[in-house]
């Protein structure tokens, strides 16, 4: 593993990065592509997903109704999945509602979610208002009643049904959408606020943007693979948020000291060559702290039941794009902003200089 | 450190921790034990952590409160619904229900355990109306229009229903005891009537009683349904979660077993990439979830969720971060600054300081965002992150450099054991 890893690291010192920083924008930008190609195809095309994206019950209103048939083992394999969907399909329908989504979870369980929008005949009532939610409610537990005694008899009695309801009206996901946006905010704000307070400005600007491409890549992956999106995809983005940047910072810290030397001779110096080193010494740490966190993510997702794996995917796919853009975009963008902005002070003492010049011409003039 | 003050540290450490562990699982699964003639009851930490609604199964509800023309209720109109909620339901028997506040003008209700939920549903969702009337069916007074409070109390000691009216009650009730002196009013619940009091004074102060033969029981509970339709403020479903317990026992053994297979993938990598120092890491790492544990069931808000463990799991394969960057210094310091052993991991240890402080204060600022703004399910997990992050600050700064230089009192210059050999590397820069 070590001589893997030395030899990455070869490969890494011998590469500039921060000279072909335009190269490792590629990769993100192909991310997002394929998202927004298998988005349209999601949503055009002819297959079992029928978004863009796995939108939860959360976002748009609705029912997620999760159904646990005990009693045999397995009852998700073959053709247990299909009849058991049938039973709870079956009951839906008497009720005028038609499943959206339906995933198994676990050995035993299917989890179905529908709008809160019945259809019988002609007759379409819309449950997702306020008033309405509380008769929604009373409905669901009516389906729930149903597919239990449906079970029953389908099964004989040898199976026994438990089931959970999730009921979210209109006004609920329009508000956690509110809260989801303005908590993302406050989150980035902090972080710029104490990077600019700990480092300096560009660092600051360098690190918000790198974790804006984490979250677009967390996104983008969340939707290619077709995982849930729902509410706890804000914990999982203010987490990514808080963390990715530890690395960064990491980064950040070695620039800062190896500016050190600099500062106090005042004597010229490679940008690029400050950006290489900081990257290339501080490659083996980022790697390995992104390992570890992520071990347990990937585990996480794995073992982890249907909620669970919708939380601990996107995490780890922001783990991923948090690594790519710790070791590969927040030092360059730090050197491209600091460039930028030594150049605008330049511009401006110049421009100062050339001013106080012309009101000496004019002065002796006068 | 030298070698005899290094073993007894690992010693007493070591003592410490077994103890500390023996209180976390029952071994026999039982919640006593018996040593020669008695039993002893023992508080074991993993039934102490209070479990959420997912695990254990229960139903949770979120209403929105509005008044009854529209408009927004204040603080106080939520706190009273609030109030008249958790009454409502005790007086029903669900003892270990709650009631929040979320927001500004929403109230969430949560109930553990139960298995009939629509009884419940349609307890809270039904906004009682109470009213008074005359013999001829006229309105004299509404709860939520002039009524303030409504309770069981003691007068000559009988127990009575007490009512206090509002200023626009008392005046009202003035006017309607006048006018019904000596005949009976009636008072209807959601257009059940439910008694007839009889008028023996005019009350012109806004404080009555009504006299019946109660016990504190029949008072109270006929307090509870009055005051049940003081409240102005009508509460309608946002949304709401019935979830059956067994489902929670399979997630909750499910994310048991990832967390061991991950903490066993890390214990293993630390000691395969950084030898002793990884074993001290890992060592760092038991202490570390020992503490984790406690701190769970002893801090009051913590509630454990499914999130919640995901917040726990998640902090566990941050809590070596911290330990890798110091290692990676420490191997700099050596292999670069070519340094002994004990001044490599000294000076390791002191650089980076700053750095890791650095890291974990943007995780702990994402945490306490998450906290003030999150939904409850994100609450927990920010509340579990929040407790683990700052533990691993500890176990990564304090705990870790404690069992290295306990290793370093042992033996301070087998650098193969510290993975720092100088043998076959090459030396970069």
């Amino acid at each position: 593993m070590n001589s893997l890893i030395s030899k990455f690291k070869n490969k890494i010192k011998t590469f500039d990065i921060n000279g072909n920083a335009k190269m490792f924008f590629i990769a993100p930008l192909a991310v997002v592509l394929i998202m927004i190609i298998c988005g349209c195809c999601y949503q055009f095309t002819n297959t079992k997903y029928d978004k863009f994206a796995n939108i939860s019950v959360d976002f748009q209103g609705g029912t997620m109704m999760t159904v646990e048939f005990n009693g045999q083992d397995n009852m998700n394999s073959g053709s247990g999945y299909d009849a058991n969907l049938a039973i709870i399909t079956e009951a839906l329908a008497e009720e005028g509602f038609v499943v959206s989504i339906a995933q198994s979870s676990g050995s035993n369980a299917i989890i179905v979610k529908y709008l809160n929008t019945s259809t019988k005949g002609d007759q379409i009532v819309d449950y997702n208002s306020d008033e309405k939610v509380g008769e929604m409610n009373t409905i669901n537990e009516n389906i729930q009643l149903a597919i239990a005694d449906k079970a029953t008899s389908y099964y004989d009695g040898a199976v026994t049904v438990n089931s959970t309801a999730t009921l979210i009206g209109n006004s609920a996901s329009i508000k956690l959408l509110r809260t989801a946006l303005i908590s993302v905010a406050v989150a980035l704000a902090l972080m710029l606020i104490y990077i600019i307070i700990r480092f300096d400005l560009y660092s600051g600007l360098a690190a918000v943007v790198a974790l804006l491409h984490d979250i677009l890549i967390m996104m983008s992956f969340t939707v290619i693979f077709y995982v849930e999106i729902g509410s706890t995809i804000v914990a999982g983005i203010i987490t990514i948020v808080a963390y990715s940047i530890n690395n960064t910072i990491v980064v950040f810290d070695r620039i800062r000291s190896n500016m050190k030397p600099y500062k106090k001779a005042g004597t010229k110096f490679e940008l690029g060559d400050v950006v290489n080193s900081a990257i290339y010494s501080t490659m083996t740490r980022t790697l390995f702290t992104t390992l570890t966190t992520a071990a347990t993510v990937t585990l996480l997702a794995i073992f982890g039941v249907a909620s669970l794996q919708n939380f601990a995917l996107p995490i780890l796919f922001g783990l991923i794009a948090g690594f790519y853009s710790s070791a590969f975009l927040a030092a360059p963008m730090w050197g491209y902003f600091k460039n930028l902005g030594d150049k605008i002070k330049i511009s401006n003492k110049n421009h100062k200089f050339n001013k106080n010049k012309k009101d000496n011409a004019r002065l002796k003039k006068a | 450190m030298n070698k005899k003050q290094s073993i007894i540290v690992l010693i007493i450490v070591g003592i410490l921790m077994i103890t500390l562990a023996l209180f976390i699982i029952p071994l026999n699964g039982e919640d006593s034990f018996e040593a020669g003639d008695s039993n002893y009851d023992v508080y074991w930490v993993s039934k102490a952590i209070s479990m959420g609604l997912d695990l254990k199964g229960g139903m949770y509800a979120e209403y929105s409160g509005r008044l009854q023309d529209g408009s927004e209720p204040s603080d106080a109109d939520i706190e009273g619904a609030i109030a008249n909620l958790e009454e409502l339901l005790y007086s029903k028997g669900y003892s270990e229900a709650t009631v929040t506040k979320i927001g500004n003008t929403q109230v969430r209700v949560e109930v553990p355990q139960i298995e009939d939920t629509s009884a419940l549903m349609k307890l809270i969702g039904k906004s009682a109306t109470l009213e008074f009337k005359d013999a001829d069916g006229t309105v004299l007074i509404t709860g939520e229009e002039h009524l303030k409070d409504c309770f069981a109390s003691m007068s000559d000691s009988e127990y009575v229903i007490k009512l206090e009216f509002n200023d626009a009650g008392a005046q009202a009730f003035a006017d309607a005891t006048e006018a019904n002196l000596n005949k009976t009013i009636d008072i209807y619940i959601d257009g059940e009537k439910v008694m007839s009091p009889t008028v023996n004074s005019v009350i012109s102060d806004g404080n009555a009683i009504i006299e019946g033969n109660y016990t504190y029981d029949t008072a109270n509970d006929m307090a509870v349904r009055l005051k049940a339709g003081i409240s102005s403020v009508k509460l309608s479903l946002l949304r709401s979660e019935t979830i059956s317990p067994t489902l929670g026992d399979e997630a909750l053994s499910k994310a048991i077993l990832a967390a061991i297979i991950g903490v066993a993938f890390i214990m293993v990598f630390m000691m395969l990439i950084y030898r002793g120092l990884g074993l001290a890491s890992t060592l760092a790492l038991t202490c570390y979830i020992e503490l984790l544990l406690f701190f769970l069931a002893v801090v009051p808000w913590v509630q454990l969720t499914l999130t919640g463990i995901a917040g726990v799991i998640l902090s566990i394969g941050m809590a070596v971060d911290g330990n890798v960057v110091i290692f990676e210094q420490i191997k700099e310091e050596r292999l670069i600054g070519n340094r002994l052993v004990p001044s490599a991991i000294k000076t390791g240890f002191s650089k980076t300081l700053v750095t890791i402080l650095d890291a974990n204060v943007t995780t702990i600022l994402g945490a306490i965002v998450m906290l003030i703004v999150g939904s409850s399910a994100i609450k927990s997990f920010a509340l579990t992150l929040l407790i683990g992050i700052i533990l691993s600050l500890i176990s990564s700064i304090l705990i870790t450099r404690m069992f290295v230089n306990c290793f370093l009192g042992l033996n301070d210059e087998n650098e193969a054991f510290y993975g720092l050999s100088l043998k076959g590397v090459s030396i970069d820069e």
